[in-house]
């Protein structure tokens, strides 16, 4: 019962849009403010999901956000078709990154995004296939049982 | 008459051209039945809406010129805006003496507590270790959008006291020494660019008490000041090298008026500095979800080209900003004395804030996560409904803002004029638009 969805909303990331990079993260934030979510939760959500929103951005064609709230936990599944993720030990190392050096330019790509996700996560998933695409299946506990 | 702590409304001018509704940055302000309404948690003090409205309805909450004949010894703390609002013939040195023409025992020299307030800020970061980037604390507005919207960051504050209340302090102290006189007698008056910063003496964003006792809006003294200085004197003009003592020993003070100033004076390496509310509070959300990494320090003023640009002076704030550098670049580089002024009496620790700073979240509501997700979903629904064309005149800013009201019960649908009829007529008789229809 307590891990029944309450809310679920569904976002759609384009591959290569830095225009719009990080709305969905601030929508999901706002929508949790106004749940009445614990406000250092919040900003764990805003980081793991600023951050996966950027991946998918940065290295996928296009990808979906899932976001579900349920009275004890927030779940965010984030799939993208991309070029997956080959060695996931290196990319799990902070300062990895396969990011194109015209990203890095940008001041993306520092090798932070996965390592930081995993930080603000309670649990953290990831399934990835080489040329297909890669899903991050995320869960931050907002309440403290 | 409503008052909150740094603005007074005057409900009877109010012709609700909603203006205010527009510019106010935290949504705070509603135009409900033609009449203003504030949510007070909201406000952050900046003024914005002050000067935004065509009809002076919304007036800063200041003190009266004369109430400083409340006290025996009157000192005043001046803000460093005030020297850019005049005609560069007018020195600083005129202004000092403007001021005791017009009734002040003395005026307080900042320039010295600013380099103390500086020196400060460099010890406390040297042993700061906590997360970054650390937020100036220069700007009240910037301070109570943190605490109302921005909870967690309140720790990154640097918990010092202004130079203003340093000053306050040590002024009483000087001149109950110098007079003998109680300190109570004594009153320390700040001439101040903001409605913040008034609001800040008033009630102290740590809620302790301050060290100064009111405040003057630069606005309020202006005409008397600038007619006393005509008076008394020809003007010097602009060819002094140098200034006398009294009136600024360093350059520092003026600067730490100019966004950017402080970070300029801390020398910190992976510095941002950020004027106007819109562009501070998308700096913040960027830092908070992660996007903005880096920054070790951050310097934010509600006003463009900070203090200088407050909404309680007078000149063009860019005009006021250039003057301000002018007479910055006159101030002479040696300053052996002021540093020796500064060594002898900075006292390490001695400028912490009394009581560290607190959150003041604004809640989202009452009730239990199932009824407040319930109003996430009427609002998201109601949304849907509306034209999405943010023009306000259902009294809340955007239609993003009004779908919040419906949601929380405090407006209704049919204050929408693409979804009402009924309002049209309603808005036609209180704006007094004359049609046919009317006449009918």
């Amino acid at each position: 019962m307590s891990d029944q969805a309450i809310y679920e909303k569904v976002f759609v990331v384009s591959g290569g849009d830095f225009d719009k990079a990080g709305q969905v993260s601030t929508e999901i934030k706002s929508i949790l403010k106004a749940a009445g979510i614990d406000s250092t939760v919040i900003r764990r959500v805003a980081i793991a999901s600023f951050e996966a929103e950027m991946n998918v951005v940065i290295h996928a064609t296009d990808g979906e956000i899932d976001f579900i709230l349920t009275p004890d936990h927030v779940i965010l599944t984030i799939s993208d078709r991309g070029p997956g993720i080959e060695n996931i030990e290196l990319a799990m190392q902070e300062g990895y990154s396969t990011a194109s050096d015209d990203m890095r330019e940008m001041g993306f790509g520092a090798g932070m995004g996965l390592p930081n996700i995993k930080k603000s996560c309670d649990d953290f998933k990831l399934d990835t296939e080489v040329g297909v695409g890669t899903t991050l299946h995320l869960v931050i506990i907002h309440r403290k049982s | 008459m409503k008052e909150l702590p740094a603005i007074v409304i005057d409900a009877s001018k109010c012709t609700a051209r909603l203006a205010c509704v527009r510019v106010c940055p935290t949504e705070a302000i509603r135009v409900r039945k033609g009449k203003l309404t504030v949510k007070p948690e909201l406000c952050i003090d900046c003024g914005d809406c002050i000067v935004a409205c065509p009809e002076g309805a919304i007036q800063p909450r200041t003190d009266p010129f004369n109430s400083i004949e409340a006290y025996k010894f009157k000192i005043a703390i001046v803000s460093p805006s005030l020297f850019g609002q005049f005609p560069s013939t007018i020195s600083p040195v005129d202004i000092v003496e403007g001021l005791l023409a017009i009734g002040f025992d003395a005026v307080y020299d900042l320039s010295i507590e600013s380099e103390l307030f500086n020196k400060a800020i460099q010890d406390y970061l040297a042993e700061y270790d906590g997360p970054r980037p650390v937020i100036s604390s220069m700007c009240p507005v910037v301070v109570r959008l943190i605490q109302v919207s921005y909870p967690d960051m309140v720790d990154q504050v640097i918990p010092l006291q202004p130079p203003r209340e340093i000053a306050g302090r040590e002024a009483k102290k000087y001149f109950s020494m110098k007079l003998k006189i109680p300190e109570s007698d004594i009153g320390a008056i700040y001439v101040s660019p903001c409605p913040a910063k008034m609001a800040s003496i008033k009630q102290p964003a740590e809620g302790a008490r301050s060290h100064l006792d009111m405040a003057i809006g630069i606005s309020d003294i202006y005409n008397p000041l600038l007619h006393a200085i005509m008076k008394f004197k020809k003007p010097k003009g602009p060819d002094q090298s140098s200034l006398p003592d009294n009136a600024l020993k360093s350059r520092l003070v003026l600067s730490l008026a100019m966004t950017g100033g402080q970070s300029k004076a801390l020398q910190q390496e992976h510095s941002i500095s950020v004027a106007q509310l819109p562009n501070i509070i998308h700096v913040i959300e960027d830092i908070e979800k992660g996007k903005i990494r880096n920054v070790d320090f951050l310097e934010c003023r509600a006003c463009t080209g900070g203090c200088v640009g407050g909404p309680l002076t007078v000149d063009n704030r860019f005009v006021a900003r250039s003057k301000l550098q002018d007479i910055i670049d006159r101030i002479g580089r040696e300053r052996g004395s002021v540093e020796d002024e500064i060594e002898s009496r900075y006292v390490k620790g001695d400028y912490f804030l009394v009581q560290p700073l607190k959150p003041r979240p604004v809640s989202a509501g009452s009730g239990t996560i199932f009824e407040q997700i319930e109003r996430v979903k009427v609002r998201e629904e109601i949304i849907k409904m509306l034209p999405g064309i943010d023009c306000s005149l259902c009294g809340a800013p955007t239609c993003a803002a009004f779908a919040n009201d419906i949601a929380n019960g405090e407006a209704e649908s049919a204050d929408c004029v693409l979804l009402s009829p009924e309002r049209i007529k309603k808005l036609r008789r209180l704006y007094k638009i004359e049609t046919p229809e009317n006449h009918m």
